[in-house]
């Protein structure tokens, strides 16, 4: 505290503080940003689990223990701010769950991408109990086993053949998904008219009205992606397999893919692809104030007893 | 001068003016600035139009170094920054995206240090090392005295006799028609600007019974396609296949005729979807929907940006631009934002094999300001 008291009156002071705020702000920002390296869930199931390897007895557990506070004991809502689940179908639920947004810890916001709470066998069990019980008819669109999921993680495995193996399996369902995809240019299209608006070009997401945001997909796997067109979560609007058809989705797919691919082009002082206004906004403030405090050192007035 | 002042200031440095005291003659670098030292009206007491004492001169020059040989080593590091990253591939490639960002950083960040270095050490020799006064050198009044203005005018109108102008009524005309023309050419090339709009900004290609496609596709949207969305979304544009264009139409026409076609629960539609599509017509908004299906354009009424950041839980359109908010299930009246009016409608129904068509063009012209104009 001396050596602040002792110093604070320094013509220099001024300037150290202005230095300090704005490198503050700077590394402060670059904390409080989201980073893209989070965990990624894995599944790997190419076809729906077949009956014999699901328990609806275990996935009712799961529902009653995790989801039927919010969602009611027959799905169908509550006053907690649990949407009715009947009509949403099991994509939503794959959705929600294998993004980790739900269980959600806070109903009343939006919840980020997070690890998945459950294992996958509980997502399984959990689906199998929800088409067996609770949905209506059939209603919402069913999980897209055909498109490959996130990569199988080695935790999950507990010998090193078997997660080579079903690495590779996947690495080659991946391969043929992606280059099965032949006109990226349209699924360019389809995303710049469609998606582009609120998920950003870069895929970065960005902001909608009243404190919602549409979040970055570039940890998104093919299924989630075409879970999220089909199911529609939070704000988003559904794009079901009649407005934009599965093999359209395979290029809208891929093409994201590229995105995701595309070196960042921030260098050391990235932004996190927050887009060129931002950007622009960004530079322009933090360089301005640079340049303003240069002017004011530049020309400020010398007292005779410093 | 500087020199000139350390020189005497070395030599004065036993009787050190004392800070806050009247400048000591000796302290004047020369009589002409000592003059303008005493008389000066700027900004600076008397007391505070000083040179610095040795030590800080020293301590300014050191400083000022230290600056310097950081800009020295900024300038040598931009050009070491140049040769480390090759175009050729050995070694780190700057071909390469990331390489090149490494390469783009040190080199703008070598050149950074070194101007920065080169600037802030000036300043600082400036203030630290340079003597510290104000020199005024009067200036005479701006405006010339009547007397030279009237002289000025009569020698003109002397100027203007001697030389016939005003005397010769046919030089002095042609000489007006010859000048004439090359007045009037700037206004005559503006028709290079193209011909006039027209009708054009007003229509667009919708008219009835023309289909739709998903924009980027070429695919014809059903009513039925859109069956298992609630809620749902997706840009189009008008069914043309002109050959002249990649993409079947003009870009002209795609900026115009984009739209929205916007699906929610019948339910959800609120009391503006009741008023008349435009003054004076009998058909409601609601007429002009299919099945809970509504086709808005997509150009923002401000500026035109694309808007369609569509919320299905609220039914907003957003516009990324400036925010302008659209309810989209009341007749994409202005919410929020900058822009004036609604987003306009277009009117649809379904062709015998149900397919979504078009029944006639937009209830307003699509886009921004020039409309927002005639409006007010």
């Amino acid at each position: 505290m001396k050596w602040i008291t002792a110093r604070r009156r320094h013509p220099l002071a001024g300037y150290v503080v202005v230095i300090l705020a704005l490198a503050l702000f700077g590394v402060g920002y670059a904390g409080l940003a989201p980073t893209s390296d989070q965990a990624q869930a894995q599944t790997l199931a190419a076809e729906a689990p077949s009956a014999d390897d699901v328990d609806i007895a275990q996935g009712k557990t799961i529902f009653d223990q995790t989801c039927a506070s919010c969602h009611g004991l027959d799905g169908s809502g509550s006053d907690l701010n649990g949407p009715d689940l009947r009509e949403v179908g099991p994509a939503a639920l794959d959705f929600q769950v294998s993004t980790g947004r739900m269980p959600s810890m806070d109903p009343d916001s939006q919840m980020p991408r997070k690890p998945m709470a459950v294992s996958e066998q509980d997502l399984a069990d959990l689906i199998a109990y929800y088409n067996a019980q609770i949905r209506t008819n059939g209603a919402g669109a069913d999980v897209p086993y055909e498109v490959p999921d996130a990569a199988p993680q080695r935790a999950d495995f507990d010998q090193e053949e078997a997660y080579e193996e079903a690495l590779s399996e996947y690495e080659a369902e991946y391969d043929a998904y992606i280059e099965g995809a032949s006109n990226t240019d349209m699924g360019m299209k389809l995303y710049l008219t469609n998606c582009a608006h609120c998920h950003s070009w870069s895929g970065g997401g960005g902001a909608l009205t009243d404190g919602r945001w549409a979040p970055e997909i570039h940890d998104s796997s093919p299924r989630e992606i075409y879970e999220a067109m089909v199911s529609g979560p939070g704000a988003m609007p559904m794009f079901s397999d009649g407005v934009v058809t599965p093999e359209e989705k395979q290029e809208l797919i891929s093409y994201v893919k590229t995105l995701q691919a595309e070196p960042n082009a921030g260098g050391i002082f990235d932004l996190d692809r927050v887009g060129q206004v931002a950007e622009g906004f960004i530079g322009w403030t933090v360089g301005l104030s640079l340049i303003i405090a240069c002017a004011i050192w530049i020309t400020a007035k010398q007292r005779a007893h410093d | 001068m500087t020199e000139n002042n350390n020189d005497n200031n070395t030599g004065d440095d036993a009787k050190e003016r004392v800070v806050g005291t009247p400048t000591d003659t000796t302290d004047v670098v020369t009589e002409t600035s000592a003059k303008a030292e005493s008389e000066h009206n700027g900004p600076y007491l008397a007391s505070e139009t000083h040179q610095h004492s040795e030590e800080k001169q020293v301590r300014g020059e050191k400083l000022a170094s230290v600056w310097f040989i950081i800009a020295f080593l900024g300038g040598v590091g931009f050009i070491v920054s140049y040769f480390l990253f090759p175009p050729t591939a050995a070694g780190p490639a700057i071909a390469d995206p990331q390489i090149g960002q490494y390469s783009n950083v040190l080199l703008g960040g070598t050149l950074t240090i070194a101007m920065f270095g080169i600037g802030a050490g000036m300043t600082v020799w400036a203030r630290n090392v340079m003597p510290h006064y104000e020199v005024a050198s009067p200036y005479e009044d701006l405006p010339s005295s009547p007397e030279e203005k009237g002289s000025f005018s009569e020698f003109f109108m002397k100027s203007a006799d001697e030389s016939g102008f005003t005397k010769r009524p046919l030089m002095r005309r042609t000489l007006i028609a010859a000048m004439l023309p090359l007045g009037i050419a700037p206004i005559v090339l503006l028709r290079d600007t193209g011909p006039l709009p027209g009708e054009q900004m007003k229509v667009t290609p919708w008219v009835d019974g023309m289909h739709m496609y998903v924009e980027g596709t070429h695919r014809k949207i059903r009513a039925e396609d859109l069956e298992n969305d609630p809620y749902g979304m997706i840009s189009a544009l008008p069914a043309l296949d002109d050959d002249r264009y990649p993409h079947g139409i003009s870009l002209t026409d795609q900026a115009k005729s984009v739209i929205l076609l916007i699906k929610m629960p019948e339910d959800d539609w609120k009391g503006g979807m009741n008023d008349a599509v435009r003054e004076g017509s009998d058909e409601t908004r609601l007429n002009w929907t299919h099945e809970g299906i509504v086709a808005y354009s997509k150009i923002c009424t401000h500026v035109g940006c694309p808007a369609a950041l569509y919320e299905r839980t609220t039914h907003r359109i957003l516009c990324p631009c400036h925010q302008s908010t659209f309810d989209a299930s009341d007749g994409a009246k202005v919410v929020f934002g900058p822009a004036h009016r609604p987003l306009p409608q277009l009117p649809i129904g379904v062709d015998d094999e149900g397919f979504l068509i078009a029944k006639g063009d937009f209830n307003e012209p699509t886009g921004p300001t020039f409309w927002e104009y005639r409006k007010d």
